[in-house]
């Protein structure tokens, strides 16, 4: 067992928040070790929290404010559940649970109860952090995590372009040139990030499209009468549907037909904010590409050759891998 | 596989499913040559309320796919295996020969007569 007295360890831990899910990956900084987490949100519904069968759920009090939080759900089958008090607090958003808490709740999966944490945060632009939420560089955070006492020194803060991790897979792939642009459209759960790249990493304000990820189809499916009237549908239970590629409703009824329907209004939708863009742009825009976990849904849409990147964790990756060449390269000079 | 242990094997997976998967049962499952992907497919079938995909490839995948002799290393350590380092995935960083990628305004013109095409198609009965 960890003790707090120990000499402390550093760690640090690249973020990736999205609306449906909170990624985490954790650094060990002296051994290089290198963890993934994931923690799932249910998109856009209020949630009663550790009702799922297989998710943990993190009890954790933060010990200058009081507040106690159940936290998040963690799809890991390996962890036993950890039973908590629950205070009224216990039905709350995926959007109000304190980012510290949640981020926090998850790294104690693998960080030690006295640690040194750098965060580096993944964000698709500036403006679109709520930086309050966010600890500062020399912040002490105390907090009970499952009844156990943490302490996490925050030692750096960084914030990086969250689509920057696929892009880079993507740069290799197509042989981008160092003058040419290109559209790199990353297609989330929730958010779609249209930004424009260069050879030269020049860095262009992105794009940001809160509802245009695959929520956009979720819901248009959801609001269909013949769901709508079905108590319990939630785009989160056609999301699970389409994620286990059945297309049925619990009631065993197939929601498929209407699901691709609402791809294709999704995808003309795309087409069109793309064109946007691209007459922004004029002529200087030589392809387009695509980036996140929805995008697989477009692919029948494109022409062949089109590059995707659409395995899962690749934004989150990649800014890992991208830290360590440069902790590496660092280390060399 | 005698048919008394299969259904132990069966048995302690369907136990763990509503809490956690047990070090034990995966031994289990593994003496008895069940492939992983069994295992992994089997757990599936009852989770009905996580994202499956994500818990595949992220999570779950990752945590099982080890060698027997580490799980069996670590069967009484779940610190052991939860500190075990995941691999980068290379081969998602590595780069690829490119098919010809297609002009900007080709690929938003063949996306226009697709997606055309698709609505103007009949339903099927």
């Amino acid at each position: 067992m960890n003790n707090p007295t120990q000499l402390e360890e550093e760690y640090t831990l690249v973020i990736d928040l999205g609306n449906s899910s909170l990624r985490v990956g954790i650094i060990n900084m002296t051994s290089q070790e290198i963890t993934y987490l994931n923690m799932f949100n249910q998109y856009g519904k209020v949630q009663t929290l550790g009702n799922i069968a297989g998710d943990k759920t993190y009890g954790v009090e933060n010990c200058a404010t009081g507040h106690r939080y159940i936290v998040g759900n963690l799809a890991d089958s390996l962890i036993p559940r950890v039973e908590w008090q629950l205070s009224s607090q216990a039905r709350i958003t995926s959007k109000t649970i304190n980012f510290v808490e949640r981020v926090f709740a998850l790294a104690s999966e693998v960080v030690s109860q006295n640690s040194l944490v750098n965060l580096i945060v993944l964000e698709p632009q500036e403006a679109y952090l709520d930086t309050s939420d966010i600890p500062n560089e020399g912040t002490e955070i105390n907090l009970l995590i499952n009844k156990k006492p943490y302490t996490f020194r925050i030692k750096c803060v960084e914030f990086r372009p969250e689509t920057l991790g696929s892009f880079n897979v993507l740069r290799n792939r197509i042989n981008l040139q160092p003058h040419e642009k290109v559209l790199q459209i990353d297609v989330g759960t929730g958010t779609l990030i249209a930004s424009i790249r260069d050879g030269l990493n020049n860095d262009y304000k992105p794009i940001v499209k809160d509802r245009l990820g695959l929520i956009h189809v979720l819901t248009k499916v959801v609001a269909l009468p013949q769901y709508s009237k079905i108590a319990g549908i939630t785009t989160r239970t056609i999301l699970n549907s389409i994620l286990r590629d059945n297309f049925v409703l619990p009631n065993g009824i197939s929601f498929k037909e209407d699901f691709q329907q609402a791809v294709m209004e999704w995808a003309a939708e795309i087409v069109q904010e793309s064109r946007e863009i691209f007459s922004n742009h004029g002529s200087s825009l030589s392809a387009l590409c695509f980036t996140g976990g929805a995008s697989r849904y477009l692919v029948s849409f494109l022409p062949p050759g089109t590059q995707f990147v659409y395995d899962h964790e690749t934004n989150l990756r990649g800014a890992v891998k991208a830290f360590l060449d440069n902790e590496n390269a660092n280390a060399k000079n | 596989m005698p048919r008394t242990r299969a259904k132990t094997v069966r048995k302690t997976i369907q136990i763990s499913e509503s809490s956690y998967i047990s070090l034990k049962a995966l031994q289990l499952a593994l003496d008895h040559e069940l492939s992983l992907g069994k295992i992994v497919e089997r757990l599936l079938l009852r989770f009905h309320n996580v994202f499956l995909e994500d818990y595949v490839t992220s999570w779950t995948y990752s945590k099982i796919s080890f060698d027997r002799e580490e799980i069996i290393s670590n069967q009484n350590s779940h610190e052991g295996l939860r500190s075990k380092p995941q691999p980068l995935q290379k081969e998602v960083f590595e780069a690829a020969s490119a098919p010809s990628q297609s002009s900007f305004l080709e690929t938003l013109s063949y996306m226009e007569t697709e997606i055309g095409n698709k609505l103007s198609r009949p339903k099927e009965a």
